[in-house]
């Protein structure tokens, strides 16, 4: 009986470190903490990157594929966004000798009008919606994908993108890693 | 045989079925230990993959960005909060940036590490970086000085928030590094005389994503911000009208120049065409307009072929390995099963007494 006492405590204490452990680690990591936050924002993303894979040829290939922009609003602010995206050049890695493939080479290819997923509906004419001017061209710019005009945009929607990369004739066997900046923006 | 000769693995042939009679609170606390270590463990591995939510917003002021109105020589102290609204703690990169209009108008923000110029340079804003834990947020104090003998007119710059550290986002086969940025314009009104002014240049036409493109170069000359609306109109050297579309431009800023690209609905095919465009902008009555400027589609490299891929074979870099990138819960999982194995085998020698 006492032995059974003395190792529930053992095992309360394994417990009750190693979730210290778990809780403790990440504080750990923080800094220059001022105040809570009690204000929305805003923020945009992409996900769902689909972008079919390819082998190496002797003449150019596109590879087609789709990504999913969602952005939200939860500021209350009532004066609009709008969001553009942007790629980087695409850096070979790998043991081939490659050279890195220019952000020129990535483009957008469709942006369908946005769904609303949480919040203020869709407004055909006030947004958030496609610009005017269709937004597909090359990622090298950025392009403005969906905006919203004053007192609409207020909660979060997904927007389906299409995109196309150009891999050049004879690029070499390996990886090809880009970056894409989302932003969100608020201004005249 | 005496506990102390026997050998540890011999002596006391536990079964598996020997191993399950362990109390059942053992078997509860075990099964606790591992719920907990695995929550702990993976729920932040998996929480990695989504993507920072920072916020940048204006303190003590109408409006979600900055909306000045400075004399040259003249300077205000103003307030930005940075926060965090993910669920976990990010590294977050704040940074003063150009303004500049985007293709087709609008507002863009320079990106990281590009020099500033102009109104920027008035922004007395440090790049830094913090750590932000989820739901917690710095004030950022700066200021803005118009430069002394700044002529009259309106300005503008940006200040952004990213995350410093792109990440990978779960996304199948093929991913993408990613940057999430918020930005805020900083616009400065400097009074005085106001001039609007707009010019369109040169035409041009490129080939991009299985299309074509017809671009003009815009340019605000004057120093009041514009929102040009128009016509475009595409003719066959025939001078057959081919394309005639409204063009609706956002915001082109003072002083900038742009781009406005009309792309088409199929490529065109190799010859001659012309193009016109006219914009206005309503509020000021700023406008241009060109005659039908002349351009030649060329035909494409006979190198320029392009081939619809089928294969399997990843040009881009695959999804990295969860365990890989996220050493720490690992171990605190290998760590659990050692101390649940610890704590059976504990067990097991006075199961065997009895």
């Amino acid at each position: 009986m006492f032995t059974t006492l003395a190792r529930r405590p053992t095992m309360g204490l394994a417990l009750a470190g190693v979730a210290g452990m778990l809780v403790v680690a990440p504080v750990a990591a923080v800094n220059q903490v001022t105040q809570v936050v009690t204000a929305g924002t805003r923020s945009a993303s992409v996900a769902d990157l689909t972008l079919a894979a390819v082998a190496y040829s002797h003449g150019a290939q596109t590879s087609s594929g789709s990504l999913t922009l969602t952005a939200d609003d939860s500021t209350g602010s009532n004066l609009g966004w709008n969001v553009t995206i942007q790629s980087s050049a695409f850096v070979y890695s790998g043991a081939n000798s490659g050279t890195n493939i220019s952000a020129a080479n990535f483009a957008l290819t469709s942006a369908a009008a946005p769904a609303m997923t949480a919040g203020q509906a869709v407004d055909p004419v006030a947004g958030p919606k496609v610009p005017a001017i269709s937004p597909v061209g090359t990622l090298d710019s950025a392009r403005k994908t969906v905006q919203a005009l004053a007192l609409f945009g207020k909660g979060t929607y997904t927007q389906a993108l299409g995109v196309s990369l150009t891999i050049p004739a004879q690029s070499a066997a390996g990886t090809y890693t880009g970056t894409l900046t989302t932003t969100i923006a608020a201004a005249p | 045989m005496s506990a102390e000769q026997r050998p540890i693995f011999v002596a006391c042939r536990a079964t598996l079925p020997e191993i399950m009679e362990v109390p059942h609170r053992i078997w509860a606390i075990s099964v606790l230990l591992v719920a907990t270590l695995s929550l702990g463990a993976i729920g932040p591995a998996l929480a990695q993959h989504e993507p920072p939510r920072l916020g940048l917003t204006p303190i003590g002021v109408d409006g979600q960005f900055f909306d000045l109105r400075l004399n040259p020589g003249h300077s205000v102290k103003l307030q930005v909060e940075l926060a965090s609204f993910g669920q976990d703690a990010v590294r977050a990169r704040t940074y003063a940036a150009d303004a500049y209009s985007l293709i087709n108008g609008g507002f863009g923000a320079k990106l990281f590490g590009e020099p500033p110029s102009g109104a920027t340079r008035w922004l007395h804003y440090s790049a830094r970086e913090v750590t932000l834990a989820a739901h917690h947020a710095v004030v950022i104090d700066f200021s803005v000085t118009v430069s002394a003998g700044t002529p009259p007119g309106d300005y503008i710059a940006a200040v952004v928030a990213e995350n410093a550290e792109p990440y990978r986002g779960d996304a199948g086969p093929v991913t993408l590094d990613q940057v999430d940025r918020v930005a805020l314009a900083v616009a400065i009104d400097v009074p005085g005389l106001r001039a609007p002014a707009l010019e369109i240049g040169a035409v041009g036409h490129k080939a991009a994503a299985g299309t074509s493109f017809i671009t003009f170069e815009v340019a605000n000359s004057g120093n009041v911000h514009l929102k040009p609306l128009g016509e475009f109109t595409l003719r066959d050297a025939a001078r057959k009208e081919l394309v005639r579309a409204p063009a609706v431009m956002d915001s082109v800023y003072a002083g900038s120049k742009t781009l406005f690209e009309a792309p088409l609905a199929k490529p065109l095919t190799p010859g001659d065409y012309c193009a016109e465009l006219s914009l206005k902008d309503l509020e000021t009555g700023a406008s241009d307009a060109t005659r039908c400027l002349l351009f030649t589609v060329k035909p494409p490299p006979a190198s320029a072929h392009v081939e619809k891929q089928t294969s399997r074979v990843p040009i881009l870099q695959p999804a990295v390995d969860r365990i890989a990138q996220h050493p720490f819960p690992a171990a605190l999982i290998a760590a659990a099963m050692l101390v649940i194995v610890w704590l059976l085998w504990r067990r097991r020698p006075r199961r065997c007494r009895d």
